[in-house]
């Protein structure tokens, strides 16, 4: 069974189609990356996927469960976390905090809701855990806000998985890193990749060709090509639409 | 006892003095019913703070839930009971207070920022107009007079005294309470809905039933303020309705700076409320430095006295805690364009 | 008979809180903030009339009064609302609030707590006999008056490029970045505009309310009403709301003249529980 399976999916805003009639099936495993020249829709598809927008028609089913049109904290509970463009932390609370926020949701604190945040060793030590698997736990304490950019993409992402999910979409997570700060995430989702599914949305071609098991292509809201690095790079259609204009 | 040594530090701890020893103070002393007041006043705004300082509600109907709390507590005592209760008036403002909370949090749960503002006004001025008007039940334009505080555990409440020490009573338990809850699994995830609601969804919380419960348990706390202070005056009046009190307690609130501290209300209210009094008592038209006091402390404090201070202590921007996250979109994506045009604007308040 | 005579009361009321309300929903559309100021301009220029009509006569009057308010509202807008933008919604409703609490009473140090009359202008006073059925001139007049402010707004915000950008400042999140020194222009346009129409709307209603320091007041919560329920930036729904308020209010009398206050309350309850955003309300800043 495919993990993803979209059908028909449509989203309009106004007259602008931004997903058009988009159909496929996303297999269970492995790293997957949305491509496509600006303005083809990726980030509205990366939406619907995880119910920030509700389509107009069409059906997404994630392991043969209907998810369309859930919100996203019902489609959470399905497995399903995201990362966003420009980093959504709690900006008044602590590395540690951010993380431990998601935590304590994730095990659960309403059979007890008014212990003390602060001594719930629990969720601190897991949030805690979390931390040091991403290379963060040195700046536990900082306020979210103090830390360098690159850190809190990393932080985006480690907030993202408290929800412990099945799979993880990533939207745009180089955007505005430097060299060395991209080969750390790099890193961090090849070894996240070996537990769950990875979806990207990028212009960084390097990492999409070099990362990914599949790429889809999207052009005016429809996929223009779906396939192995190796596939996309070959397809003459994509060269015209896309590759030629952008990445020379 | 490392505890003890340290107590020193905790602001509560001088709340608690000073107000426990407020009846001996000298002056202000002899005006226990002031004093009364005041405690009064900690409540409604410790419990209003827990919507827009915890959770970024911007709500402007805090004061409605405790005229109504009062009003509950002036029928319970007339018409439901008659005779000498001293407790079910209070339970009653407590419960009135949380289902009318209840009933509106509901409501408007899903609603945002400015319009979550407006319907919470609207809905000030509906009980407004109902208890100015509806004179079988809450007296008209008259209200409600001949409440008597009955005894209580063989206590003398018609004893000014008496009644001031158990308000602070209540009032160091309701700040307690409010402080766990502040504080605790369940305070934490108000402040991430109202720091980044669309982050806070996306682990699983749901935005809109957070707002609602929040919602609910202050007006239960603004509700029991309200009866007490019914039974202080020993009746109730639409006046407490209007505007001005839910503006009152507003101000106060962003005065002392409760969008970043605990304590910022109370700071806020007994430095508002105090020169309210002394003002209204010295000139006649004391309104029109009152409504000015308004326009210099929203544009020169807009993080209150205990943001400045903070920021004097950390030297860090306090601006961004602001409860903007109100504002932030839960469905809609805010676009880069409209972060670009909300960050100059929110720069000149830094 | 009667009946007739409240429907027209109804529509006249009605149309005066519609011209009122289109600057509130105007600057709440493009500004964001909640003014609660709105109230005391109708105030201001009625007093502004009052002074004035005695001393260079009623036309002149009515036409410097609103230019005056205009001149407020943009003090108003440069001095204190234009610190508040960006911040939380209460930060506008408290700033313009204590505004308006300082200004009433400024108007009542001034010119002490009485009501004053006003008479009506010479050429619209008396009454219009139809058959056997007899209206005040004045309330026509008022109409008249309303409705041509109304429709001068509309032609403002529907027929003009200024419209075009007031229509994106409202509705469209991504236009509002790009409007950049627009945006600073179009806020204080909308508030001059909006002051200039609640104005004139004062100096309309001063012969027919008295001229009195909490006149704002009464004004004020209707224009909450009509955004509510003719949903915000629509002309025609800031119409519809007006009329519907002024007809609620008005045929209220005939139920039960103590609730009148609360009727059109309810009104708006069943309206929003219906069409959430206004009955002619789109997706806008807001929200």
């Amino acid at each position: 069974m495919a993990l993803f399976s979209i059908q028909n999916l449509v989203k309009k805003f106004g007259a602008f189609a931004a997903t058009n009639d988009v159909s496929c099936e996303i297999e269970e495993e492995g790293i997957l990356s949305i491509i496509g020249p600006n303005g083809a829709g990726k980030t509205t598809f990366f939406n619907l996927l995880t119910g920030l927008l509700a389509p107009d028609s069409g059906t997404i089913h994630y392991r043969g469960k209907n998810i369309t049109g859930l919100k996203p904290y019902q489609i959470i509970h399905h497995g399903i976390s995201r990362s966003f463009q420009i980093v959504r932390l709690f900006e008044e609370m602590t590395v540690l905090e951010n993380v431990s926020v998601g935590v304590q949701h994730k095990l659960g604190f309403m059979n007890n809701p008014f212990r003390s945040f602060k001594r719930n060793k629990v969720v601190t030590d897991t949030a805690m855990a979390l931390l040091e698997r991403v290379e963060l736990a040195d700046k536990a304490h900082s306020p979210a806000a103090s830390i360098p950019h690159g850190d809190r993409k990393i932080l985006d992402l480690a907030v993202a998985m408290t929800a412990e999910p099945g799979t993880l979409l990533l939207d745009e997570p180089m955007a505005g890193l430097s060299k060395a700060e991209r080969l750390r995430i790099t890193a961090l989702i090849r070894k996240l990749s070996k537990s769950m599914k990875i979806i990207i949305v990028e212009h960084d071609m390097d990492l999409v060709f070099g990362i990914s098991d599949r790429i889809i292509v999207l052009h005016h809201g429809a996929i223009l090509a779906m396939g192995s690095p190796n596939e996309i790079t070959a397809n003459k259609e994509v060269q015209s639409a896309y590759l030629g204009h952008e990445v020379q | 006892m490392a505890k003890l040594s340290k107590i020193h530090k905790d602001p509560f701890f001088w709340i608690f003095i000073v107000f426990a020893c407020y009846p001996l103070l000298p002056y202000v002393g002899n005006f226990v019913s002031l004093g009364t007041e005041l405690i009064l006043w900690f409540i409604f705004t410790l419990s209003f703070n827990l919507c827009l300082g915890q959770t970024g509600l911007p709500s402007f109907g805090q004061g409605a839930f405790y005229g109504l709390g009062s009003y509950a507590a002036a029928i319970t005592f007339l018409r439901v009971f008659g005779s000498e209760s001293f407790i079910l008036p209070l339970i009653s403002g407590i419960v009135v207070g949380a289902l009318f909370g209840a009933a509106l949090g509901w409501m408007i749960r899903e609603k945002r920022g400015t319009y979550f503002a407006m319907l919470t006004v609207v809905f000030t001025q509906v009980c407004f107009g109902v208890c100015w008007r509806w004179d079988a039940v809450t007296g008209g334009e008259a209200g409600l007079s001949g409440i008597r505080r009955a005894s209580f555990l063989g206590l003398d409440m018609s004893d000014l005294y008496t009644y001031y020490y158990f308000c602070f009573a209540v009032f160091m338990l309701c700040a307690v309470l409010i402080r766990i809850i502040a504080r605790s699994c369940f305070g934490m995830s108000l402040q991430a809905v109202r720091q980044n609601a669309v982050r806070a969804q996306y682990l699983g919380y749901n935005a809109g039933l957070y707002k609602f419960a929040v919602f609910t348990l202050s007006s239960a706390f603004a509700g029991l303020a309200g009866a007490m202070y019914c039974l202080l005056t020993q009746s109730a009046f639409a006046d407490i309705l209007d505007w001005s009190k839910s503006g009152d307690v507003v101000m106060a609130t962003l005065l002392g700076g409760g969008t970043v501290s605990f304590y910022g209300p109370i700071v806020g209210t007994l430095i508002f409320v105090l020169c309210k009094e002394l003002l209204s008592s010295l000139w006649d038209h004391w309104a029109f430095a009152y409504g000015l006091s308004f326009v210099v402390i929203l544009s020169l404090f807009p993080n209150g006295l205990m943001g400045m201070l903070q920021k004097r202590v950390r030297g860090g921007s306090l601006a961004t805690a602001l409860p903007n996250g109100a504002q932030e979109a839960n469905g809609q994506e805010r676009t880069a364009g409209a972060a670009d045009l909300k960050s100059p604007q929110r720069s000149h308040s830094a | 008979m009667l009946i007739l005579s409240l429907i027209l009361n109804g529509i006249v009321l009605g149309l005066v809180y519609a011209a009122v309300a289109l600057g509130f929903s105007l600057v709440l559309g493009v500004s964001g903030v909640i003014n609660f100021s709105h109230g005391i301009t109708f105030t201001f220029g009625a007093y502004f009339f009052w002074v004035l009509y005695k001393v260079i006569g009623y036309v002149p009057a009515m036409i410097l009064s609103p230019i005056l308010v205009a001149c407020i509202g943009y003090l108003v807008e440069r001095l204190i609302i234009r610190r508040v933008y960006g911040q939380d919604p209460l930060f506008g409703l408290l700033i313009t609030l204590g505004f308006a609490i300082a200004m009433e009473e400024l108007i009542r140090m001034i010119f002490g707590p009485a009501a004053h009359n006003v008479d009506p202008p010479s050429f619209a006073s008396g009454i219009i006999i139809f058959g056997d059925f007899v209206y005040s001139q004045y309330r026509l007049f008022i109409a008249a008056v309303a409705l041509a402010m109304i429709a001068a707004t509309w032609l403002i915000t529907e027929r003009s490029n200024f419209g075009a950008v007031v229509k994106a400042g409202m509705f469209d999140h991504e236009m509002v970045g790009a409007l950049g020194h627009n945006l600073f222009r179009l806020r204080i346009y909308v508030m001059v505009l909006g002051s200039f129409a609640a104005g004139l709307a004062g100096i309309l209603a001063a012969p027919i309310w008295s001229v009195k320091s909490g006149m704002g007041n009464a004004i004020l919560m209707p224009s909450f009403l009509i955004v509510l329920m003719g949903g915000l930036g629509s002309i025609t729904g800031t119409l519809i709301g007006g009329l519907l308020v002024g007809l609620c209010i008005s045929l209220g009398t005939l139920v039960a003249p103590r609730y009148v206050d609360i009727m059109p309350f309810l009104l708006m309850g069943v309206i929003v529980y219906f069409w959430p955003r206004g009955l002619m309300g789109q997706q806008n800043i807001i929200e």
